[in-house]
């Protein structure tokens, strides 16, 4: 049970990090880091969760494999946006990115 | 399983056929019963490596169809297809010089495949369907010449005197299912059924098997094509009443077979004398017909099934030669009357010899098919009680048979021959083939009767005292009938005889015409309550057409009041809409473009902004949570 508790704190210090960075930064690359450790922190969850919980149900870890995959996806589709938006205006600087505001 | 199916579906196949494609009908006719032949000699092979097919498929709910190869079963299917192969082969060649081929042929093919679903039913349902469809068959075949008034008469009376006998055997089938709660037909049910029930079952035998009081519809059939009268009104669709009391055989009780036995006794005596008294060739057979089956019905009532089995089968091959020789004689003279066919089996000697070995059969003379099973059905009687009854019943209807065919046989040769001396018929052959071959197998059937009703799970019961007498009675009534050889009596009591014992007119005057007088009566009196009825609706017509004018005026004026009043309020309400509701939309739609212009300010176009308040969201949505639960 104290691995459990163990794991679940680091999870949420890691999203903590997470929240931080995406919060604080202005930088798309940074916004996006942060983003992902946030994931990766609901990641080590299910996985504590099932491994402490209930190791028969398998089925969470094809959660996490999906949810993996995903995380990729999204990095690949967020980095290609940050690369048009640097060949386009030369910066990833999310405050000067005003354009779209009706 | 397929023998099975093509025993059944080979003639309604070939019956189809002849019905849509309307060619080479009789060979398409002779190829499904021969299919049904093989089929059911393939039955016999399976029952003979001790194989009992069993077909079963949905029907009604609870009751499925079941269609059961049983040893009795096998060996009726393999009679009735054998004897029924041969009469096509005969009627190849009758049919060509008659008319009413396409009617003829489809409804015999369609008689012969639910002949064979009869015999193998298993279950009740199917076997009363069955019974239904032969009897159709047969009021379709009576009438093949239905233009003539006598062959459509006689296939009306047949069809409705089975109809009314039928009802027994509804009436009959719901007591079984009722008794046992199964349609299943047992061969060893757990309990008989109720004597009003066996009664019911009775009565429909007596329909359909001809007997006494409803014998008189079997005469009148012989309006049909010889062919018909040889398969459906002899050979098998009759014998189908025998066939329904083997398979209900194990649920009569004591009781109720004394009534099978005295309805048997009864019509021997009655119909053997009809045929003795006959002046047609057609209606003597008809009669014979009836009384052989009386001695089938006589022998079940005395408790011997397998002697019924084997004169049924007997019968079949004796009375459809006879049929086939009666109607190679009516082509040659052109008529059925004893006075016209005086003479004729000296001129066609070879069908007379086939119609003379079959009919000694019929009388009983060693050592052809006929002595051993009408042995059997005097041993039953001696053996039955009371012995006195069925002994003396059996024994003098072998007496009149005897009479009755020895009579044809002195008419047949003993008049004058006709002066035409060489037969004009061209299709002898044909009839020939089936005749003999029909013949030959009553010449010789006797050697093969015990083991086939052995293979049927029967034993024949063997007596001498049966067999002395039998042909002694034998004997003596072909002696009396050879010299007995007017072609018609004429006194009042013969033709009473002769016409089956019709008192005061028989059915015709007895329930035809007080029926016709009542139909008549309700017919006048119905005529005159459409008449009141008539009247009354014109009167109610008048008065609706008056009310209906004022209607109209008052409904007229309403409406067009109620009409200006709505234009009125229409007026009104368009005022209304230019002025109010057009201007309240106008405010709705400014009230939203200023509600978008606050949310403008929210909305920033910055990334991290949306996350924050994305994340002030989710702590919102947390708090709220954690309230939940607390």
């Amino acid at each position: 049970m104290e691995l459990l508790i163990t794991a679940l704190i680091i999870a949420a210090v890691l999203f903590g990090i997470g929240l931080y960075g995406a919060l604080s930064q202005t930088n798309l690359v940074m916004i996006m880091m942060g983003i992902e450790l946030m994931l990766g922190a609901a990641m080590v969850n299910l996985v504590a969760f099932w491994r402490y919980l209930h190791p028969e149900a398998f089925s969470i870890q094809m959660f996490v494999l999906v949810a993996m995959t995903v995380m990729a996806l999204e990095g690949a589709v967020g980095f290609a946006i940050a690369t048009q938006r640097f060949r386009t205006s030369g910066s990833v600087e999310m405050e000067e990115s005003a354009e779209l505001k009706g | 399983m397929i023998a099975l199916l093509l025993t059944i579906l080979g003639p309604l196949a070939a019956s189809f056929w002849i019905t849509a494609i309307r060619r080479k009908i009789g060979y398409a006719a002779l190829t499904g019963s021969l299919a049904s032949l093989t089929g059911s000699v393939l039955l016999f092979l399976y029952m003979l490596e001790g194989q009992i097919i069993t077909v079963t498929f949905a029907g009604l709910p609870d009751f499925p169809f079941r269609l059961e190869a049983t040893e009795l079963s096998v060996v009726l299917a393999l009679v009735v297809s054998t004897v029924t192969t041969l009469i096509f082969i005969y009627a190849i060649g009758y049919m060509a010089e008659e008319k009413g081929k396409l009617r003829f042929w489809s409804g015999i093919s369609l008689f012969l495949g639910a002949m064979q679903l009869l015999v193998l039913a298993g279950d009740w349902i199917l076997f009363v369907m069955a019974w239904e469809i032969i009897g159709f068959a047969s009021y379709l075949l009576i009438g093949t010449w239905y233009w003539k008034k006598e062959a459509s008469d006689a296939s009306n009376k047949a069809f409705i005197m089975n109809r009314v006998a039928d009802l027994g055997l509804y009436i009959g089938v719901f007591v079984i299912i009722l008794t046992s709660g199964s349609s299943r037909i047992a061969a060893e049910p757990l309990q008989g059924i109720s004597m009003a029930g066996a009664l019911a079952l009775l009565l429909a035998v007596m329909g359909k098997s001809a007997q006494v009081p409803f014998q008189s519809w079997l005469s009148a059939a012989m309006a049909g094509p010889t062919p018909v009268s040889a398969l459906l009104h002899s050979a098998t669709m009759v014998a189908a009443g025998i066939i329904l009391l083997l398979k209900a055989f194990p649920l009569f009780s004591p009781d109720a077979l004394i009534w099978v036995g005295t309805v048997g006794g009864v019509t021997i005596l009655l119909t053997g004398a009809t045929a003795i008294f006959s002046e047609d060739i057609k209606r003597m057979l008809a009669a014979s017909t009836s009384s052989q089956l009386g001695f089938m019905v006589l022998a079940i009532g005395a408790g011997y099934p397998a002697a019924a089995i084997a004169h049924l089968i007997a019968h079949a091959f004796m009375k459809s030669s006879l049929f086939l020789g009666a109607g190679i004689f009516q082509h040659e003279t052109g008529s059925t009357k004893y006075g016209k066919l005086g003479g004729a089996g000296k001129k066609l000697t070879l069908t007379f010899s086939g119609f003379a070995v079959a009919g000694l059969a019929l009388a009983g003379i060693p050592p052809l098919i006929g002595f051993w099973s009408k042995d059997a059905i005097l041993t039953a009687g001696l053996r039955a009680n009371p012995a006195a009854w069925y002994f003396t019943a059996a024994l003098t209807g072998a007496f009149f048979t005897a009479v009755y065919m020895g009579r044809a046989f002195g008419i047949l040769w003993k008049g004058k021959v006709r002066p035409n001396k060489k037969s004009q018929q061209r299709s002898l052959p044909w009839m020939h083939t089936g005749l003999l071959t029909l013949v030959t197998a009553v010449a010789a059937g006797g050697l093969f009767l015990d083991p086939l009703i052995e293979e049927a799970g029967f034993i024949i019961p063997k007596e001498t005292l049966a067999m002395i007498s039998g042909l002694v009675v034998a004997a003596a009534g072909l002696v009396v009938g050879w010299f007995a050889t007017a072609p018609a009596y004429k006194k009042r009591i013969w033709m009473f005889f002769r016409d089956n014992y019709q008192l005061a007119g028989g059915y015709n005057r007895v329930i035809v015409q007080p029926m016709l007088v009542l139909a008549k009566d309700f017919n006048s009196f119905e005529t005159s309550l459409l008449k009141a009825v008539f009247g009354i609706g014109i009167t109610f017509l008048a008065i609706a057409r008056w009310v209906s004018k004022v209607i109209d005026r008052a409904t007229a004026y309403v409406i067009d009041w109620i009409g200006i009043f709505n234009m009125n309020i229409a007026r009104m309400s368009s005022f209304t809409d230019d002025k109010g509701i057009v201007e309240g939309i106008a405010g709705l739609v400014d009230s939203v473009q200023r509600l978008g212009h606050y949310g403008r300010k929210i909305q920033s176009g910055l990334v991290h902004r949306e996350l924050a308040w994305s994340v002030y969201g989710m702590v919102f949505a947390f708090i709220i949570i954690l309230l939940t639960y607390l």
